[in-house]
């Protein structure tokens, strides 16, 4: 009887060994998911041109990945029902959907809602609204600030902007910093390029950088969530820009303006979200995370947005 | 307070003119003068009877006459005393080990049936049961055993850390003699820091809680050390292939006081060391040190002061440290990267019984509890020219003074009062990076990047009063008042407590509890890496504490030898602490770690059966949990409800142990639990950012999951066997135990871990991994 029992342990003690060796202890079949509508559409009054990026979502391992859906239709509405926008496969450039409505979009008051239908997916939907529009002011002054980094030292510009909430709500906005540049190693004067810009430490005040194939984007998004009273509550809110001048054969700033966005909340958590995302793709101790999304299918957004842009007078 | 004395003060007058007497002392091994905790003491002409304290105490009020005390304790003789009162008498008992062993199993009440205890949802484990079972590597793990218990789940493979019904480990207030220990892990979980050959008894409560427990949502584990014997120099020594143990017990002044010290090992750095250095002596330019051991040490005094006074002190140290160092040499210049992983823990308690009068008694209790955890890494680069070095060190940790007073008060057989108060100041260190960079520049940096350390004060008082209404009706009834001060805020919290047992006919007893408990302290946990990263965190200005409800409905009955309780829960929670959803806390430069988590809801529901079979030669018991878990955050999943990570539908564990001769007994364990809940990206997607300047958009496509756990583990299942040879030491008086034991006897690889993966056709699947096959191992044991 002991040697059977002996017999018997060593043969799964052996056995076990070459299991561990090869680890895997079951091979689950990968569920399957129906591919459903993925649709993505930002915009703000200011805009002409409304771009609605609708693509199907694809398993993980599906080598082709997710595809623009060709024959979707896109359309906006008040919500009475009534049709604001449509878009068509005859609007599809390359592959986005855009519409070139021929002059801003405006102001759209009420809730606004997302339709997309296409052959062979259920069809998605979004609303969202509009933020009211808001009043803002700009103090600049270049050559504010010196930082050292990495042993040099960096003079920064500063900005000041006080934003003033018109609503009772609690707002939340973007800034976008841009400049023109005379560039002084080529002697050619550059088109509008994004600044790349950083707060003071202030709670009202996040830091969104959006990371891509052949794109690196940095913007501010501040919001009075934080602030106990929102009516005075975005005021004196410190930028700091890198200012190249004093570098020898450097970029000479002569335009700057600043883009203001008010945005709705949704657009506010697709913002954190999709930046948080592409930070965490090069750290090990992140969470897992899922993306937001307000659209009906999980995949998306559906933003709205109110722009303003300030020119800085830099003289 | 002065409500409180005035209340004892009728009862006192109440009890006086019923013409009673008062029945006190201590009752303990005969030889070792160890208190027996739980000890019963019943009258046999008034069928009244009482349990001992956690310190061996007792205070039974019987009417004036003569009266027959049987007194009772699992794994000891039962003995019966004549006692005739005229006056309040002090009368210890001593019990003799040894005469019962095979009846020792999960309860420590003998009278006391299961359908006659008010206290539902508390289970007790003999640890001379725990050391029969079988362990990985032939280590025996109280908290392991502890997982065999209904509505007591595992976190996975081998882990030690305990998920009682539906909550997380945070929320279970784990006690060392009466002091809160943060991190009870050894080996990154897979044993605990509890050594059993230094633990007198444990037990664990998981709903119900009488008014005296508070502090955590999901249950109270209670461990006691030894006191250490009174009366001769003992010594217990097991060799097992993970680690090697000694504990030594005696008497500092023969029945005064005593003392116990035990210690515990691993050799597995110790073993590999010669191996290392032999690769190492291979290669002149690369060489890898890896390094990992764990220690632990227990001590205790006891000094019997008076017949009236005790006092005890009691220790733990315990530390894990884990670490690479790679040293690379090419001549001209040299790298050298030592990572480092460490934690530890320490505590410290000194303790002051008091008898006031024969039926008031006081436990009064200072303690020390410390957590650290350390993490870093740092690189060295050399050349001729210059030096340049880069280091981060991240640290958090979490450190307690306590002062505590507990009273019990015992006015007749049928009637119990326990009241007290506890103040405890915190400070937490919820993590920093300390960091040092030199590249020969004129001022190297070297700064603390980090939140700053969090002082809190916790306070409570609770009144807890067991009366019986009838012969029927027994009831435990109290309130718990927590308070919290942090940060200029402060938090009230007021706990109502019942629990009710009413006897129905031929025996049943139909039991209900209700329970709300607070929480001021939180753990968070990274669920992405399954390291000890835990950080513990306080409620502050912005963070609101945990709070629960939960109530328990429940039948139990004695059928013979086998004891059955059928209980359902409901439990709903608010105030439940997680990292957002992508959230990085180590290593970050952010230093508000406020900003990085999100509070939620959460509820959890089941049924739990457990039927044991306490006495003869085959004892054990078979659990049984059906139960659902549940979450929602407003910033996790969309905000809507997912399935918690250790939601287990169905969990089952058959335990039992058999004494085939006095020198042989056998113990089995089979265990089956539902898959663990998994969140994997499996669904790629596309959306833009808009591209204002050029009025155009940035694409970007991303992997993300469909739902928060939506996947399943496969199930786990598992046999464990062993088989234990006792024999007598030849040259003095003792024991030696040999401890055959197999773990996953039938070689099942249970899945640890689980990944994305495609299968030899290119077709999308999930690949589970194990890490612990058939393991078989052998232990040594001696006793003298």
């Amino acid at each position: 009887m002991k040697k059977i029992a002996l017999i018997l342990l060593s043969a799964l003690t052996f056995a076990s060994c070459e299991k561990l060796t090869e680890g895997v202890v079951h091979v689950v079949e990968f569920p399957q998911r129906d591919p459903v509508i993925s649709a993505t559409l930002i915009a703000s009054n200011a805009d002409s041109l409304i771009h609605a990026y609708v693509t199907s979502t694809a398993s993980v391992l599906d080598s082709a990945g997710p595809q623009v859906i060709q024959d979707a239709v896109i359309t906006l509405e008040d919500s009475d029902g009534n049709v604001l926008h449509s878009f068509t496969s005859e609007n599809e450039v390359d592959t986005v959907y855009v519409l070139n409505i021929g002059e801003d979009l405006g102001q759209l008051e009420g809730e606004v809602t997302l339709k997309v239908t296409a052959p062979d997916f259920d069809d998605v939907e979004s609303t969202t609204t509009m933020p009211s529009s808001f009043t803002a002011a700009i103090e600049y002054t270049p050559n504010a600030d010196t930082v050292m980094m990495w042993g040099l030292q960096m003079i920064q510009d500063q900005y000041i902007v006080h934003l003033e909430n018109t609503s009772n709500l609690n707002e939340s906005y973007i800034l976008e910093f841009e400049g023109r540049y005379f560039d002084e190693f080529s002697g050619e004067e550059t088109e509008w390029v994004s600044i790349y810009a950083q707060s003071k430490p202030d709670p009202r005040v996040a830091e969104v950088s959006f990371f891509g194939d052949n794109f690196w984007v940095n913007r501010m998004l501040v919001s009075d969530e934080t602030v106990p009273n929102s009516s005075t509550g975005l005021h004196d809110l410190f930028f700091l820009t890198e200012n190249f001048s004093g570098i020898e054969g450097g970029m000479q700033l002569i335009e700057a303006r600043v883009r203001i966005h008010s945005i709705s909340d949704e657009l506010e958590r697709y913002y954190r979200n999709v930046s948080q995302f592409m930070e965490n793709e090069f750290s090990f101790f992140a969470e897992p995370m899922l993306m937001y999304s307000n659209v009906s299918s999980g995949f998306g957004c559906f933003g709205l947005a109110s722009e303003q842009v300030f020119e800085v007078d830099i003289d | 307070m002065r409500f409180l004395f005035t209340l004892l003060g009728i009862l006192s007058i109440v009890a006086a003119q019923a013409q009673t007497h008062t029945l006190s002392g201590h009752v303990q091994d005969s030889s070792s003068g160890e208190q027996l905790i739980g000890a019963t003491i019943y009258c046999e002409e008034t069928r009244a009877g009482v349990a001992a304290n956690v310190y061996g105490f007792y205070s039974l009020t019987l009417p004036e006459g003569k009266h027959t005390i049987v007194v009772t304790y699992i794994g000891y003789s039962t003995e019966k005393y004549e006692v005739e009162l005229t006056e309040d008498v002090k009368l210890n008992f001593n019990l003799v080990a040894g005469t019962n062993l095979d009846e020792a199993v999960v309860t420590g009440e003998s009278y006391n049936k299961i359908e006659d205890q008010v206290q539902m949802s508390k289970m007790e484990v003999p640890i001379e049961q725990v050391k029969r079972l079988p362990a990985i590597g032939g280590e025996v793990d109280l908290l392991k055993v502890l997982q065999l218990l209904p509505g007591v789940q595992s976190g996975g493979e081998g882990t030690s850390g305990l998920y009682v019904r539906g909550g997380s480990p945070d929320q279970n207030l784990m006690l060392l003699d009466g002091v809160p220990l943060y991190s009870v892990n050894h080996l990154f979980g897979f044993f605990s820091v509890f050594n059993a050959d230094a633990v007198k008894s444990m037990s664990i409560t998981k709903g119900g809680y009488p008014a005296r427990y508070g502090g955590r949502l999901s249950s109270i584990l209670e461990i006691y050390m030894k006191d250490g014997h009174m009366k001769e120099y003992h010594a217990d020594a097991t060799v097992s292939v993970i680690a090697s143990k000694l504990t030594v017990e005696g008497p500092l002044v023969k029945d005064k006081a005593s003392f116990m010290i035990s210690g515990r090992r691993t050799y597995l750095d110790l073993l590999v060391s010669p191996m290392i250095n032999a690769i190492n002596s291979n290669s002149t330019d690369v060489t890898t040190d890896p390094r990992y051991f764990f220690y632990d040490l227990n001590g205790k005094v006891n000094w019997k002061v008076t017949d009236k006074d005790r006092i005890y002190f009691s220790a733990f140290s315990g530390k894990d440290d884990f670490g690479i160092d790679t040293k690379e040499n090419y001549g001209q210049s040299s790298t050298s990267m030592d990572l480092g992983l460490d934690w530890a823990n320490e505590i410290q308690a000194l303790r002051w019984n008091h008898e006031w009068t024969p039926r008031l008694f006081s436990n009064t209790t200072f303690t020390h509890s410390e957590y650290l955890f350390n993490t870093g890494i740092d690189i060295t680069d050399m050349t001729d020219q210059d030096t340049t070095r880069m280091a981060a060190l991240y640290k958090s940790g979490i450190e307690d003074y306590a002062g505590k007073i507990d009273f019990e008060y015992a006015p007749n057989a049928r009637h119990f009062v326990r009241f007290g108060v506890n103040l405890t100041h915190h400070t937490f260190r919820p993590g920093a990076t300390a960091l040092e960079l030199d590249f020969g520049q004129e001022n190297p940096i070297d700064t603390l990047v980090g939140p700053d350390d969090i002082h809190s004060n916790e306070a409570y008082g609770y009144f807890e009063d067991e009366f019986e209404l009838g012969e029927r009706i027994k009831i435990n009834a109290g309130i718990h008042a927590s308070m919290l001060l942090v940060q200029d805020t402060t938090y009230y919290s007021l706990q109502p407590r019942l629990a009710l047992n009413y006897k129905m006919p031929k025996g049943l007893a139909l039991k209900l509890s209700y329970a709300e408990m607070s929480q001021f302290v939180n753990l968070l946990t990274n669920e992405g890496l399954g390291l000890p990263t835990d950080l513990w965190v306080p409620s502050t200005k912005n963070i609101r504490p945990q709070q629960s409800w939960q109530v328990a409905a429940g039948l139990a009955k004695t059928f013979g030898d086998y004891e059955v309780s059928l209980e359902g829960y409901y439990k709903e929670m608010d105030g439940l602490l997680s990292y957002k959803e992508g959230a990085s806390f180590m290593f970050s430069l952010d230093t508000d770690w406020e900003e990085q988590v999100t509070q939620g809801i959460g509820n959890s529901y089941g049924a739990e059966l457990l039927v044991q079979k306490k006495f003869g030669r085959t004892t054990g018991w078979l659990g049984y949990t059906l139960s659902w878990s549940n979450r929602q955050f407003d910033d996790i999943n969309s905000g809507n409800w997912y399935p918690f990570t250790y939601d287990r539908r169905h969990d089952v564990s058959i335990v039992v142990n058999h004494e085939f001769t006095d020198k042989w007994n056998g113990s089995a364990v089979w265990v089956y639990g539902t898959g663990r809940a998994l969140t994997l990206s499996e669904t790629a997607f596309t959306a833009y950012i808009p591209d204002n300047i050029n009025d155009g958009i940035y694409t970007f496509s991303a992997e993300v999951p469909f739902d928060k756990n939506s996947f399943r583990m496969s199930p786990y299942h598992r046999l464990d066997l062993s088989l234990t040879r006792t024999l007598p030491l030849e040259e003095r008086e003792g024991e030696k135990h040999l401890v055959f034991s197999v773990y996953n006897a039938y070689n099942n690889l249970n899945p640890f871990f689980a990944q994305t993966d495609e299968d030899d056709n290119g077709n999308p699947v999930i690949r589970e991994y194990g890490i612990f096959p058939i393991i078989p191992s052998i232990a040594w044991r001696v006793n003298f």
